[in-house]
């Protein structure tokens, strides 16, 4: 066998490109969970604690008269989140406002990930999504707050400061 | 540390329970997270990024202490109610008047369902403002979307339990939209309430939904949830996160 052969050469593996560039980055800026992360989630949890006893010291939650089905109340409003809901359905057919109206902002947020492709997360470079998104959060913030504090009898238009038709 | 804190601490009792030696090393910190149950969806170190209040703003842990006071809450709720039309109305009397702390604990379960209403969504308008959905967060999105859609279900069912006037007509009102459903018609209505109208069968109906279903499809939902984010890096802008780190087992045989 001779000493000094040609050097030989074997394909042992490949090795995929992330991990190569993985090796290669700079170690990451990181801290411990305990106690960095775990100290401020902590406080977060009392303060949450605190506000919801302090509402529950304040303000009792509501009782009215038992259920009577053959006694329409004046007012009869949807729980507050849903009164953007019952305030579209005072306007359009309710095969629209009920129907494909939810259903469309409900599979618009599902699918939102798969509809907005571009990587970008600064706002200035997501103009179209940035700007959608907040006129239709405008829009069913303005239909609940219509709905819940400015809309009284018969769903007749009420201003809040002159008699709030509003249970929480 | 004080030295009866030491000497508790270095007891056999304590140390059956927590393993982890308690030291201010390191190695103790990290055995502090990796030795804990609890702690353990919780990954060893995180990037320092993710400490800033300003990146998250805390609404998905809030969201998450929230529905842990509802769980307690309405634990604590559930031994003096019954969902029938003749004892509810009455048992939620009984709760106000008779129960101890009754009426303190009815109201904390009832504002902290209304602030998980509104902190979720607000968790979510963050999140998209954040561009948080995008690659590799997409399903994550998908997942909180659902969490959302349980949180209100979650709010609606329970919003029937007190078998009062506001209650009834809130469901009547709330249901009524389920009557235009495309095909069904009025049975989607029959199908959510057990009968054509608002009355027993809906309030057994929603009970069930309210303390058992629900919740627990929501906990499972919850899981997932934490433990993407997690995998993805938490609120750190790297889009990698875990995933990055070169598999251990190659390493080690590499070697």
């Amino acid at each position: 066998m001779p000493a000094e052969a040609e050097p030989r050469y074997r394909l042992l593996g490949v090795v995929p490109r992330e991990g190569e560039v993985a090796a290669e980055r700079e170690p990451e800026d990181t801290v411990f969970t305990w106690p960095h992360l775990l100290v401020r989630h902590a406080v977060v949890a009392a303060g949450v604690i605190v506000v919801v006893f302090a509402l529950a010291i304040a303000f009792d939650a509501p009782l009215k008269e038992m259920a009577n089905p053959n006694l329409t109340p004046p007012v009869a409003k949807a729980p507050w989140y849903f009164a953007g809901l019952q305030e579209l359905l005072s306007h359009f057919h309710p095969m629209i406002a009920g129907v494909f109206l939810p259903t469309a902002a409900v599979l618009g947020l599902l699918l939102l990930p798969y509809l907005d492709l571009n990587p970008a997360t600064e706002a200035r470079a997501r103009r179209v999504a940035v700007v959608t998104f907040t006129l239709l959060v405008v829009v069913a913030v303005l239909l609940t707050v219509v709905g819940a504090f400015f809309r009284g009898p018969g769903w007749s238009w009420a201003w809040p400061w002159q008699h709030l038709y509003l249970e929480l | 540390m004080s030295k009866t804190g030491d000497r508790v601490r270095a007891s056999a009792a304590w140390r059956s329970v927590f393993r982890a030696p308690h030291t201010d090393t390191p190695r103790g910190r990290a055995m502090a997270t990796f030795q804990n149950f609890f702690l353990h969806v919780y990954p060893v170190k995180v990037p320092r990024r993710a400490l800033s209040f300003r990146s998250t703003l805390r609404l998905g842990f809030a969201s998450a202490v929230l529905f842990g006071v509802l769980l307690v809450s309405g634990l604590y709720l559930m031994f003096f109610y019954v969902p029938s039309i003749t004892d509810a109305y009455f048992d939620m009397h009984e709760i106000a008047t008779a129960v101890a702390f009754g009426q303190f604990v009815r109201n904390a379960h009832r504002w902290a369902a209304h602030l998980m209403v509104l902190v979720v969504f607000l968790h979510m308008l963050r999140v998209f403002y954040a561009g948080a959905y995008k690659s590799p967060r997409q399903f994550n999105w998908v997942v909180g979307v659902l969490l959302l859609l349980g949180t209100l279900g979650l709010s609606f069912t329970g919003y029937l339990l007190p078998w009062d006037q506001l209650a009834f007509w809130a469901v009547t009102v709330g249901t009524n939209i389920a009557s235009y459903a495309p095909f069904l018609g009025e049975s989607a209505r029959r199908a959510l309430l057990g009968a054509p109208e608002v009355g027993g069968k809906a309030l057994l109906r929603f009970y069930v939904f309210h303390v058992y279903a629900l919740p627990a499809v929501l906990v499972t939902l919850l899981g997932v949830h934490i433990w993407r984010v997690r995998k993805d890096g938490l609120a750190s802008g790297d889009a990698q996160g875990e995933r990055a780190e070169p598999p251990q087992e190659v390493s080690a045989s590499a070697g």
